[in-house]
């Protein structure tokens, strides 16, 4: 697992905490979370500041499973494999 | 309200846009004195099919991205079961012009997914014509964007 699955999973972990702040964004790094965030660019801010070039992670907060849904048939050669 | 009009051929709704680093992730590289990327230009597909934003992963090698979070993705491979896919920040303009633009997105989040194979590199989907118009006219074989 790396780093940014490991962070993954830590803001999996943490979501049923986060849910009073829902809408937000989460910026985890390195296992913590480091705060949240009324807009993804000003997680991105934050987290480049705190961690320059190495790999952090940033989420939205979301009560429901947020799934990204292409009804065209796309590559996957970037991804990872299944869950 | 910025917009523009364009006939689109058989590969259906296609514009150029270009695609670079995020905005924060530029200050970033500014200040460590790093090399910064250009900006990338791309062919993109206007597709309300797509929930959300993607890139080809050769664009986004080509600019040095790092993932930023795993998302899960459905296709119509894919099944009932998402796959995990790679998602990354990025700046991205659409020229009208030379001195205006469609739009520009400072910091957006877009998905690492293999398109060249068909014809282009980029989807623009509902993420971002959510804030938009989009009218489609088959008879005049058109399309308009307004932001």
């Amino acid at each position: 697992m790396d780093d940014l699955e490991k962070d993954e999973a830590f803001f999996q972990a943490e979501l049923p905490k986060l849910k009073a702040e829902a809408g937000k964004y989460g910026l985890v790094f390195e296992q913590k979370l480091v705060g949240t965030f009324a807009t993804y660019q000003e997680a991105l801010i934050k987290g480049y500041e705190i961690a320059g070039t190495k790999p952090f992670l940033v989420e939205q907060i979301s009560d429901h499973p947020q799934v990204q849904q292409f009804t065209r048939t796309v590559g996957f050669e970037e991804c990872l494999t299944l869950p | 309200m910025p917009h523009f009009t364009l006939t689109y051929g058989p590969g259906g709704p296609l514009i150029d846009a270009f695609v670079g680093i995020s905005e924060p992730k530029f200050k970033a590289l500014t200040s460590a004195k790093q090399p910064i990327p250009p900006p990338v230009i791309v062919k993109a597909l206007v597709d309300t099919g797509a929930s959300h934003s993607a890139v080809d992963p050769t664009i986004l090698k080509g600019l040095q991205l790092t993932p930023r979070r795993i998302a899960k993705t459905i296709t119509p491979s894919t099944g009932a079961t998402p796959h995990k896919c790679y998602t990354y920040d990025v700046s991205i303009h659409v020229p009208m012009g030379t001195a205006t633009s469609l739009f520009s997105k400072m910091a957006w989040e877009v998905s690492g997914l293999d398109l060249k194979h068909q014809g282009f590199d980029m989807l623009l989907g509902r993420d971002i014509l959510t804030s938009g118009i989009l009218v489609y006219d088959g008879k005049a074989r058109t399309f308009a964007l307004a932001f």
